[in-house]
């Protein structure tokens, strides 16, 4: 049996109360009304899921956040399960302050922009499928009409969480960046690389793909595939391009931008491994999972500091943090390549897997590779494991 | 410095830098020529080993992009899928990649989407009083009529169960009442005997007109019918 909707007595609380949920939705969109937005998620129940409901649409979005479903969107990463609520929040929730309309009733703002989006373009979106449903497929009832009308919104919000999921994927990718492109009137959300600037960017799109249509049904996917092939034909190309120049080493470079580690601060690779460590404690092996996210974070950072210092005395910081010798060598030894079978790359423990990730992911080392051969490496170890078709 | 794991230490005090980019190179250089030298050959073959899982990890961030790109796609596909069908929802595109993880994305989508199950019935009406529900009543397609009796003075609600309050006021003596709404008429039969019929003392058309809600006053408390009419007709 469901909960059954709260109501309140206090009828000034709820002044939108008896407006139905198109007239909801076209408050928030025309007048940016904060009392429909309210009446929308605090007091309507329009969501089912899994046997339960009604449900407000964060009830809803926090049951996709515990589905299976969501888990395989989101490479079974909790955290990026848990943006991807907040991201899903936030595009039926957030409305930006004093954004002009446009003449055509829809927002202006940008819809991912740096506030956050603008929840006026998810609602239109919302509208413009209702209306083009009752098109189709009229109904006098308005009690019919209501319930078409939660079947499409949600839909819709499940839709946004799926793409919620990737979106978060991408955030969490240091690699690529977001762009903005507006073509034929309409923006386009687009990923390019990082090291792409938005004069590179914008000119490569003149160049390879001028004819972006949005109003075209799939066009964003066709123009992202596109810069896909190009992402990983440029990584291809740059093992050819790159080798060890001494003289690059010799005068100091700028900084790159990265959204990781922002320009002229610090970049601490102990502080960046014990933090990445303890917001995934579920993916870690049982032992080092025993040992709490605090206690994790207090070990990578140690094994930091005694590396510097010295050696590792694998067998004394195991015993400090009650771990067994050989739970200690598959996380953090400092000898696995002489135990390692010749054909078992996987045996580098895994705080010298996850730093390798990390690094992975800092523009000033991959950069930094260019002079000093890593790339040479990564194209034998691209050479060893898999065709550049196959990266696509 | 452990000379096992030299490489690490150098990497980080590198990247400490104000400019991490030069010095990470120089650190990148510096390791090279260091694993030349005595005693470090084992730190050498494991920085080897390292950079190996570095190349992976660069590869595995960005051999997925493509993917994910694909994998959105199957996410609009199946909300297209499951919309009503409206003869507007454009064609899927041409090139789409039927890798059978696509595949098997693409159909999970579809029963996620189908899962969202959802009352057969059209709506369900909720009458409250003070805050207490008093009755749920179910509405199918066909026209009903649903009679509450019982009905004392106090602050009533009749709302749809997704929140959308159809109408609601205080009840009196005056409306529940038939010496109150009707102090100079006899007490007809219907009233006395909480029969269907009568005299109501108040009516409701809500949705225009698709609701309509009558009050009658009875000898202590009166009773609430609830019209609703066929889809698009006029209540019963």
């Amino acid at each position: 049996m469901h909960a059954g909707p709260v109501y309140s007595h206090a009828k000034r609380a709820r002044p939108w109360s008896g407006l139905s949920l198109a007239e909801l939705a076209t408050q928030v969109v025309h007048l940016g009304d904060r009392a429909a937005l309210k009446e929308l998620h605090d007091y309507r129940h329009l969501f089912y899921y899994g046997g339960n409901g009604p449900l407000r649409l964060a009830e809803y979005v926090d049951s996709l956040r515990g589905s299976s479903w969501a888990l395989v969107c989101c490479d079974g990463r909790s955290q990026l399960l848990d943006q991807a609520y907040d991201l899903t929040i936030d595009k039926f929730a957030h409305l930006p302050n004093g954004r002009p309309r446009a003449s055509s009733g829809r927002p202006t703002a940008s819809k991912g922009g740096r506030d956050g989006p603008d929840c006026r373009y998810y609602w239109a979106a919302f509208l413009e499928y209702a209306a083009r449903q009752t098109e189709a497929q009229p109904k006098e009832s308005e009690l019919e009409r209501e319930a078409m009308a939660g079947v499409i919104l949600q839909r819709h919000v499940l839709r946004h969480f799926g793409l919620s999921c990737f979106e978060s994927r991408r955030r969490a990718n240091p690699l690529i960046r977001r762009f903005l492109c507006k073509a034929a009137g309409q923006m386009l959300t687009l990923w390019f690389p990082t090291e792409m600037t938005a004069r590179e960017c914008r000119s490569w799109l003149k160049a390879n793909a001028s004819d972006a249509d949005p109003t075209r049904p799939f066009e964003r996917y066709r123009i992202q595939s596109l810069i896909d092939e190009v992402l990983v034909r440029r990584l291809i190309g740059s093992f050819e391009q790159f080798g060890c120049r001494p003289e690059d080493l010799t005068a100091p470079q700028p900084v790159p931008t990265d959204p990781a580690f922002p320009d002229g601060a610090e970049i601490s690779l102990r502080d960046a491994v014990a933090e990445e460590k303890a917001a995934n404690l579920d993916q870690q092996r049982p032992a080092i999972r025993a040992l709490g996210a605090m206690n994790l974070a207090r070990l990578v950072r140690r094994i930091f500091d005694d590396l510097g210092d010295g050696e590792i005395e694998d067998s004394c910081l195991a015993a400090e943090f009650g771990l067994s010798r050989a739970s200690f060598s598959r996380f953090a030894g400092s000898r696995w390549f002489r135990r390692m079978d010749e054909s078992a790359e996987t045996a580098i423990p895994d705080l010298w897997r996850n730093t390798a990730w990390v690094l992975s992911g800092i523009p000033a080392f991959i950069a930094a590779g260019r002079t000093t051969g890593l790339w040479d490496r990564i194209r034998q170890v691209l050479d060893r494991t898999q065709s550049p078709e196959d990266l696509r | 410095m452990s000379k096992d794991l030299f490489f690490i230490s150098l990497i980080e005090q590198a990247m400490k830098s104000r400019f991490p980019e030069s010095a990470l190179a120089q650190a990148l250089v510096e390791i090279q020529r260091r694993g030349q030298q005595e005693g470090f050959d084992e730190g050498a073959r494991q920085f080897v080993n390292f950079m190996d899982e570095v190349a992976h990890q660069v590869i595995g961030r960005i051999a997925p992009l493509g993917s994910i790109n694909q994998r959105e796609l199957a996410v609009d596909l199946a909300f297209m899928a499951s919309m009503p069908d409206d003869g507007l929802s454009p064609p899927a595109p041409d090139p789409v990649l039927t890798s059978p993880e696509w595949t098997s994305l693409l159909e999970s989508s579809l029963a996620v989407m189908k899962q969202q199950v959802r009352p057969a019935h059209c709506a369900t009406i909720v009458l409250e009083r003070d805050g207490q529900i008093l009755r749920e009543i179910v509405v199918d397609q066909s026209p009903s009529l649903s009679t509450v009796r019982g009905i004392t003075p106090g602050y009533y609600t009749l709302a749809l169960q997704t929140g959308r309050i159809l109408w609601e006021d205080t009840l009196s003596e005056g409306h529940l009442c038939w010496t109150s709404a009707f102090p100079d008429r006899p007490l007809s039969l219907a009233a006395a005997t909480f029969e269907q019929g009568g005299q109501p003392s108040r009516t409701v058309r809500l949705l225009s007109g698709e609701i309509t809600l009558s009050i009658f006053p009875g000898l202590e408390d009166g009773r609430l019918e609830i019209k609703v009419g066929e889809a698009g007709g006029p209540p019963l």
